[in-house]
């Protein structure tokens, strides 16, 4: 009897639990409902997409085998220190550059699916008409008032299932780095005006024999023979990103035309695997970097020494994380001090890209260049080579608004502690429309122990940009 | 005895009145959402894409796309170049999307401006495709395993009957990687499609809601030929992105080759 009558109360209990649990859950499922009602209603909205002013670009009725694109702008910088100028000449202070700009490319289909490209650029600063011209050398003037330029001109196509051949101006990006180059050596470099050149429009483009031969969708071999020697883009005197007082020796420039001589070659192995990217690079160049050397007349030259080049490139994924190594070893560099002798160096690469953050890049580089049997001598001008440079590069994108604003940090230094110079660029990118965008930023440069920087520390400077894309 | 036979029955009734809107459903949230996996869409897929965003002030932006996609076995091969706007075009995008979440995908990036086929760490998929709100996760299939489902209901979509299922990350590592805490889904009883979808995002308390305004049947094949994902805050409008599909072809036997850094690099 005891026995059944606790029964009866446990059952009792577990009816009344039963009930309790029933009521608490039907409550918070109806209210759990009604949120969630509430949320899916928010499909019942009128369509937005029929809305309003449209913000693309202008539709172009071309043939089908022609696609032109190109953009329009114009460029502004306003120096905000005075630095030295030449005897009876002015600086920059102030306004430096305006800038009407124009960018045009055309693509080409052409039988058997080869194709073609021709693209130009050119621009006009109208600050030297608005500052007075005679207030500027003619290096200066001849540098930078106006350019017309040819960039890439070439035919691409298949000579068969896994052989592409691609002739004519081009620019062949080699390694994993993005702010410093180490096997990256095809292309000179435009740096008249260091820092602020993007990397975008850095690579000047040469003209090349390239043949691409596919072992399979992983494996690669390129040659390639360079027929244009071409080097980097300098400050010219008068600019203030020109170092000296004088005006720079005569540059010599080899012309290899069809001769093998003087000729550049290239070759490359590269692997796109899982998780991993590899390649081997080869390369039989001319330095892009002049040093200077005496003629036989015993004037002063701008000599580019011939370089002996072998390295490689590693790229792997880890999650987030993209990681990066590039070496090459160098044989040839020549230096003024040491006029009898060629160098040796080894040039390390260490990198990490980190993409975890929402819809933000940061990308932190290092490299160590070691001169192998140093003399001390080169640390004196115009050489001021140290047994190791080492340099260092941050750089942070990020977009907001639907990719609509653009934020880019670059910032970049000689030494373990930038303390042979460095420079910070910020700036900020807007796309008003599909077409049109607004660039705002600023740079500013740190002198250091290198003579080089410490003559453009004064070239702080804001700019602006207006571009429109077609 | 008469009482013990009452209050059994009370007990009974009571439990079974607690566990009829779960039993009575003759199939799970997890089955119906394997039936959406294993639906046919095609082993490869060549279409013209055009993304509109709009903002709040209903400012559009319009980015054209071509697209080609290709099956081997559960992964997917994709390459996608951008032909509009112009500061955008031929830049290309090559992903091998492995299904297994364990796997990070293969993800190459042709930027023309460098000429340079760049790497792409991807383990993040929230982050906005090209800017739209339509994030890298929402553009491939989601893996079954990753994801707790619970029946909810059944709606109808457009006149079409349609269960309501509430996806949860299966732990807070998918909840970072996808960028969603929760996700409630409309799938077509009649053609185990996404219809609709709600995802509460991690960040910044925002709402998104994905709707397919269109469906075409092509080939004998269901593709939602226009989606919708709009992102709200506080029950307002902050961006919306539609997605059309145009001129598709499924199941044209696209050359492997194509699917490789070689077509990236030289575009369409």
């Amino acid at each position: 009897m005891t026995i059944k009558r606790h029964y009866n109360w446990r059952i009792w209990f577990l009816t009344l639990a039963a009930a309790i649990c029933l009521v608490a859950d039907s409550t918070l499922l109806a209210m759990a409902q009604d949120k969630l009602d509430e949320v899916i209603s928010g499909f019942d909205q009128p369509s937005e997409e029929s809305g309003k002013k449209n913000k693309q670009g202008l539709e172009r009725r071309l043939p089908e085998w022609l696609d032109l694109t190109g953009s329009v702008g114009l460029a502004g910088s306003f120096d905000l220190c005075s630095h030295r100028a030449p005897p009876e000449k002015i600086d920059l202070k102030g306004l430096s550059k305006l800038r009407t700009e124009i960018d045009l490319q055309a693509d080409l289909k052409l039988p058997s699916s080869w194709r073609a490209r021709v693209a130009g650029h050119g621009f006009y600063d109208w600050i030297f008409l608005i500052r007075g011209q005679d207030n500027f050398t003619n290096e200066i003037l001849d540098e930078s008032e106006y350019e017309i330029e040819f960039d890439e001109v070439y035919v691409l196509g298949s000579l068969s299932e896994s052989i592409d051949l691609k002739i004519g101006r081009q620019i062949v990006a080699w390694g994993t780095s993005e702010s410093l180059r180490v096997v990256d050596m095809l292309n000179p470099l435009d740096q008249r005006e260091p820092g602020m050149v993007d990397i975008e429009d850095l690579r000047l483009p040469v003209t090349m024999t390239r043949l691409d031969y596919y072992l399979n969708n992983s494996w690669s071999i390129t040659g390639i023979a360079v027929q244009e020697i071409r080097f980097n883009k300098e400050p010219p005197y008068g600019s203030d990103f020109y170092p000296w007082d004088a005006p720079p020796p005569e540059e010599e420039i080899p012309n290899p035309g069809f001769s093998l001589k003087d000729q550049e070659f290239a070759l490359a192995v590269t692997g796109r695997l899982t998780g991993w990217d590899v390649s081997l690079n080869g390369a039989w160049l001319y330095d892009d970097y002049w040093h200077l050397e005496k003629d036989e007349q015993g004037s002063i030259m701008r000599q580019h020494s011939r370089l002996a080049m072998v390295g490689g490139t590693v790229h792997v994924a880890m999650g987030n994380w993209l990681l990066k190594a590039e070496t090459a070893f160098l044989d040839g560099l020549e230096y003024f001090n040491l006029p009898d002798e060629k160098k040796s160096r080894l040039d390390i690469l260490a990198g990490v890209e980190y993409l975890g953050f929402k819809d933000t890049a940061i990308t932190l580089e290092a490299v160590n260049r070691h001169l192998f049997d140093y003399d001390e001598c080169l640390r004196n001008s115009p050489d001021e080579i140290r047994e190791n440079e080492f340099r260092s590069a941050l750089r942070i994108t990020r977009d907001f608004l639907n990719d609509t604003l653009h934020l880019t940090f670059v910032g970049s230094g000689i030494g373990p502690l930038c303390e042979d110079g460095s420079f910070e660029r910020a700036q900020i990118e807007y796309d008003w429309s599909d077409g049109l965008s607004v660039t705002l930023g600023a740079i500013f440069y740190q002198g250091g122990d290198k003579g080089y920087f410490d003559s453009i520390k004064d070239n702080d400077r804001i700019f602006l940009k207006f571009e429109y894309s077609f | 005895m008469k009482r013990q036979i009452f209050s059994l029955t009370l007990f009974g009734l009571v439990f079974a009145a607690f566990l009829i809107p779960y039993q009575a459903q003759a199939i799970t949230a997890r089955e119906i959402m394997e039936k959406v996996d294993a639906r046919d869409d095609g082993d490869d897929m060549i279409a013209d894409q055009e993304m509109i965003l709009i903002d709040k002030q209903g400012y559009k932006r319009i980015r054209k796309m071509k697209s080609f996609s290709k099956d081997k076995g559960r992964d997917t091969l994709r390459l996608i170049f951008f032909l509009a706007p112009a500061d955008v075009k031929r830049t290309g995008f090559l992903t091998f999307d492995y299904y297994s979440g364990d796997e990070d995908d293969d993800q190459w990036l042709y930027l023309p401006e460098l000429k340079k086929i760049k790497r792409i760490a991807s383990s993040d998929k929230s982050s906005a495709f090209m800017g739209s709100d339509f994030s890298y996760s929402d553009m491939t299939k989601r893996v079954i395993d990753e994801w707790k489902y619970k029946l909810l209901k059944e709606v109808e979509v457009r006149g079409k009957k349609c269960w309501l299922i509430e996806a949860i990350p299966a732990n807070k590592t998918i909840e970072d990687r996808y960028g969603y805490t929760k996700s409630v889904v409309f799938v077509r009883q009649d053609i185990y499609m996404v219809v609709r979808a709600v995802h509460w995002v991690k960040d910044g308390k925002k709402i998104k809601y994905f709707d397919m305004k269109k469906l075409e049947q092509i080939d004998g094949i269901w593709l939602g030929a226009e989606l919708d994902m709009k992102t709200t805050k506080n029950k307002k409008t902050l961006h919306r992105t539609v997605l059309k599909f145009k001129n598709v072809q499924f199941n044209k036997k696209i050359d492997k080759d194509l699917f490789s850094t070689r077509q990236l690099e030289k575009g369409l």
